[in-house]
């Protein structure tokens, strides 16, 4: 079947000069800093994006858009957030992990997106619109991708 | 760049629905329109942008014109978002280690 090969999570490791608790500190406190709104945001323009108590929110204005839920914040170490940017209502969000792990003088960061065998299963069984899939998730990017 | 076409044509709700009828097997124009509150006419015109977008192949069965998924479509379409979070984590790094040069 088609979905085999669209499924499985998808894993990226990166090594960074810097310590856990910087890492961390960078990927949490200083997202709006570092990710490229730019290219991938809700919204066009001036936006911003922030870790809001539990939430990732982007903002314009008076304009909100919160793109997860954090699941699992534990410092230095891991941070763990449903992600349905674009789709503030997503019943069915899939997840992302990232793991900073010491790594010689660095640390090594790893992020895990998963959900897509759960959204397509449920799909399957009629539990769950295809507007809330990851199709809807990355539709936002394709304006900007364009 | 295709996967942005595929993301494009995705973009529209009615045309993720022609799409998901076909994830189960090859259909014909009319089991589609049947199955969803659209007319025929509409359900071709979807089927063509989602031909063009490389996310859906069509063949001759007989008298009938059968759709299917294409594969490489999703693919491409996976690739896009492994490439996003390449690219997000390439400047997350540059941040985080201008931060622990800027420490020390």
């Amino acid at each position: 079947m088609t979905t085999m090969t669209t499924t499985e999570a998808i894993t990226k490791e990166i090594h960074v000069a810097a310590a856990p608790e910087t890492a961390f500190a960078v990927f949490t406190q200083r997202i709006g800093e570092w990710w490229p709104l730019e290219r991938f945001s809700v919204f066009e323009g001036d936006t911003t994006v922030a870790f809001e108590g539990d939430r990732i929110v982007e903002r314009l204005g008076d304009q909100e858009s919160v793109w997860g839920e954090v699941l699992a914040f534990e410092v230095a170490a891991r941070v763990r957030f449903t992600w349905h940017p674009g789709r503030p209502g997503a019943d069915e969000p899939t997840e992302v992990e990232v793991t900073f792990t010491a790594d010689g003088d660095g640390t090594l960061v790893t992020l895990v997106h998963t959900g897509w065998e759960r959204l397509s299963e449920e799909r399957r069984a009629g539990r769950v619109d295809y507007d809330n899939g990851w199709p809807a998730v990355l539709q936002r990017y394709a304006e900007l991708a364009a | 760049m295709a996967y942005a076409q595929a993301l494009q044509a995705l973009g529209d709700p009615t045309r993720r629905s022609v799409l998901e009828e076909l994830r189960d097997g090859p259909r014909a124009v009319g089991e589609i329109a049947r199955r969803l509150p659209v007319s025929r006419p509409a359900v071709s015109q979807h089927l063509r942008v989602l031909k063009e977008a490389g996310l859906v192949t069509e063949r001759q069965d007989g008298t009938r014109r059968l759709y299917r998924v294409d594969p490489k479509g999703l693919a491409g379409l996976r690739e896009y978002l492994d490439g996003f979070w390449e690219e997000a984590l390439a400047s997350f790094k540059a941040a985080a280690e201008a931060e622990e040069r800027r420490k020390k």
